[in-house]
């Protein structure tokens, strides 16, 4: 009887979560604010050369990835489309296709 | 008229061709790489066709010609010494060798004039002063020298005992054992995935930001597929055989990268000097 009650109670909790849209990672945390703080995870992780007071720095793709994907709550969090909206003014192309341009997001310090 | 017209048409036909030809290569097989006297060939993958390059050249310099102001004019180019000493023909025939016919300037390297020939002439009127010219395969580069009739014995004597070209270049080869990255392997699994799709010209593109990201993340979750110890290694050559429109935010690879293995560069440069 009592593992059947766990079972239950794991279906409905599941099913809350399933039902609930764009579920914030934090209670009460929403979308824009939670763009903002991957955005501030990511530059942590791939932070400007050291000593460097520039604004824009150039990174790795692949590091970049990296830290995004190291960023997520959840790995399922990690997707494509998710990329390219957290990117969303942080990050631009180089002409070399392996590197990228990422801006220090406002309201951070260099 | 007719004929003139068909005639400049199929000339044109041509140039494209060939130019679509040119712009449109497989990478380079630096496994089959072939040294031999002053020459190192170097195939594209798939071809008996690649570029020809030389190591050792010599100066040799034209007729003079009359020109403006009563000057006189000649040109002092580079040759290849294994066209020089007839050594080409006999390699390209061994070797069943097709010569894609590239120069190395000016992508790897420059000519400038010696300081000796332009301290000689510092005394011609300025745009008249020795000048590099570009080269004309085989010839990977020339000095255009304007002098005064008076001083052609002068000018050739100088020629003769002196280099006036310096040559320096760094051709950007790998080593022969660099390892190989299976293109096709890596673009089926992103194509499957519906992150690429074919183009029209049978290569593979998509959303830049799509390619960045899935092929990043199948490098870190699949790393034997990018072959290096370091996967990012190998992702790097995979991701810089694409080439990208910034504007339209797409990833394109032609349908030549796409079809063959990419060297995962183990860098070789071939250091070409004269002078």
């Amino acid at each position: 009887m009592t593992r059947w009650v766990w079972v239950l109670a794991g279906l409905m909790g599941w099913t809350a979560c399933a039902c609930s849209g764009d579920d914030p990672d934090e209670p009460g945390q929403t979308p824009e604010q939670r763009r903002q703080q991957v955005q501030q995870c990511i530059v942590t992780r791939v932070p400007p050369p050291a000593g460097s007071t520039e604004a824009r720095w150039s990174v790795s793709g692949y590091a970049l990835v990296s830290a995004y994907r190291s960023c997520q709550a959840k790995p399922g969090d990690a997707t494509s489309e998710d990329f390219r909206d957290v990117l969303r003014g942080l990050a631009e192309p180089e002409e070399d296709p392996s590197r990228v341009k990422l801006t220090q997001p406002t309201g951070s310090a260099p | 008229m007719r004929l003139l017209q068909l005639s400049l048409a199929a000339v044109l036909c041509l140039s494209v061709t060939s130019a679509q030809a040119q712009t449109d290569t497989p990478p380079l097989d630096y496994a089959r790489t072939i040294r031999e006297s002053e020459m190192v060939f170097v195939p594209y993958m798939g071809m008996d066709r690649g570029p020809v390059f030389y190591t050792q050249y010599v100066q040799i310099p034209t007729d003079s010609v009359a020109t403006v102001a009563g000057m006189r004019r000649l040109f002092v180019n580079l040759h290849p010494t294994a066209h020089t000493q007839d050594l080409y023909n006999g390699f390209i025939t061994r070797h069943g060798i097709t010569d894609a016919r590239l120069l190395p300037l000016p992508s790897a390297g420059s000519c400038q004039p010696s300081a000796g020939i332009a301290d000689l002439l510092k005394g011609m009127p300025t745009n008249y002063r020795p000048a590099v010219v570009g080269g004309n395969y085989p010839l990977v580069c020339g000095l255009s020298v304007h002098f005064f009739p008076a001083d052609e014995a002068m000018v050739r004597a100088h020629i003769a005992a002196n280099p006036v070209i310096t040559l320096r270049a760094s051709v950007p080869l790998c080593a022969t054992n660099s390892p190989l990255l299976n293109v096709p392997a890596i673009n089926q699994r992103l194509v499957t995935d519906g992150v690429l799709q074919t183009t029209p010209n049978l290569g593979v593109g998509g959303n830049s930001w799509n390619v960045l990201f899935e092929s990043a993340k199948l490098a870190q979750l699949s790393p034997s597929l990018f072959v290096t110890s370091d996967p990012q290694v190998g992702w790097e050559t995979y991701i810089k055989s694409f080439t990208l429109n910034l504007t339209a935010q797409t990833a394109t690879m032609s349908p030549a990268a796409a079809s063959n293995s990419a060297a995962i560069c183990t860098p070789t440069p071939l250091v070409i000097n004269f002078g």
